[in-house]
């Protein structure tokens, strides 16, 4: 009882939607609330850990839903919407750019394994530093993949709709991108670490 | 390293090694073995453990608010926040009523009224004194106008006006003023019935 009144007190995002196309302040400012630090991790992970694009980003956003806010059908999902509208821009910046951003860098780096003498003492910071890398070092779709599984916690059936994509080929993805973390961090997340 | 099944890749998201049950655990020596399947949740929990980001900052916002106020201020008017005192509603309703009546009647006045003989009209009915001005036009003008009657027809106005001592009436009075005003003004003729004309 208590979880359905608490259901009934909460509005979903669907329903936020709905209230933002009727021109309810206080809705979008809820779902601004909801969705900006999730988005801005995604993005700032997305566009090479660049906090002032990710700021651009995340505006351009959420102008989406204020210009044209009866895009989104309240039939569907609101956040698989909401991701893939993210996604879109994202790709538009990959085309802009013309190539794939901070791919290289540690992937060559790391081409011939780190050997463990020279990681003895990782401290916390600088571990996630290096998996910081190495997950940017990710091809996009790769890591949009791991990012929306693993960081976001949305399903194989959820990515596959905001990527537009087939499940099969999210898993496809998926387990490449765990394949090559775990060969680039193999010097950092082994026993030994 | 062989493709994930469904189920191995949920249980690296959600489980470690130790907590697997005895047939995940099968599944898992089917699929991947106890040693990768470890080191892939390394990875996993390397995933949800990266780094916190800068969160957003506050002006961004603000700046959002403001645009979401400015786009939708124009397609919403909230009626039901306008709150007025009575006394202003209804000064409002009765500006609307006189307005009405402006635009309805008043361009009746502005316009010469049709003239047409009403003998047995009488200048103490209300209806007929709001109207004595244009009476006492005809009647201070219809000496040189009145024409017969047409056969079969009697004008009993134009043979009541005719007796009128016209004489010893005032001038006509201007236009526009007021009925109560021409009525004093008819009202010198004593001890006859003033017949009136209405359009």
């Amino acid at each position: 009882m208590p979880d359905q009144k608490q259901s009934k007190a909460i509005p979903t995002d669907e329903q936020l939607m709905q209230r933002i196309q009727q021109g309810q302040e206080s809705a979008f400012n809820a779902l601004y609330d909801r969705y900006s630090q999730r988005m801005y991790r995604y993005f700032y992970r997305m566009l090479g850990q660049s906090a002032e694009m990710a700021h651009d980003f995340i505006q351009e956003l959420f102008l989406k839903i204020i210009e044209q806010p009866e895009a989104f059908d309240t039939g569907r999902r609101f956040s698989t919407w909401f991701y893939a509208v993210a996604g879109n821009l994202v790709k538009n910046e990959y085309r802009r750019k013309a190539k794939q951003p901070l791919q290289a860098s540690l992937h060559d780096a790391n081409h011939t394994p780190v050997s463990m003498a020279v990681l003895p003492d990782l401290d916390a910071e600088v571990r996630k530093t290096y998996i910081e890398k190495a997950v940017q070092s990710l091809r996009p779709h790769h890591r949009e993949c791991f990012l929306l599984r693993y960081q976001e916690g949305l399903t194989v059936q959820e990515i596959s709709e905001i990527m537009d994509c087939p499940p099969g080929t999210v898993k496809s993805r998926l387990h490449y991108s765990l394949k090559k973390l775990n060969e680039l961090l193999s010097c950092v997340l082994g026993p030994n670490a | 390293m062989e493709p994930l099944t469904n189920n191995i890749e949920a249980l690296l998201a959600t489980k470690d090694y130790e907590e697997l049950t005895k047939a995940e655990r099968d599944q898992v020596a089917q699929s991947c073995g106890q040693q990768e399947y470890e080191q892939l949740r390394q990875v996993v929990l390397s995933g949800q453990s990266l780094a916190e980001v800068p969160t957003p900052p506050p002006s961004l916002k603000a700046n959002l608010m403001r645009a979401f106020r400015q786009k939708h201020q124009r397609r919403n008017i909230p009626l039901h926040t306008i709150t007025l005192p009575f006394w202003q509603a209804a000064a409002i309703a009765a500006c609307m009523v006189l307005m009405g009546q402006f635009v309805r009647f008043g361009p009746v006045y502005a316009q010469t009224p049709a003239i047409v003989w009403e003998a047995n009209d009488s200048i103490w009915f209300k209806k007929v004194t709001q109207i004595v001005a244009d009476t006492a036009l005809a009647v201070f003008t219809a000496d040189d106008q009145l024409k017969a009657p047409k056969e079969g027809e009697t004008n009993i106005a134009a043979t009541a006006t005719a007796q009128l001592p016209t004489e010893k009436m005032l001038p006509q009075p201007v236009s526009d003023t007021p009925g109560w005003a021409r009525r004093s003004a008819l009202g010198t003729v004593e001890n006859t019935p003033l017949l009136l004309m209405m359009h």
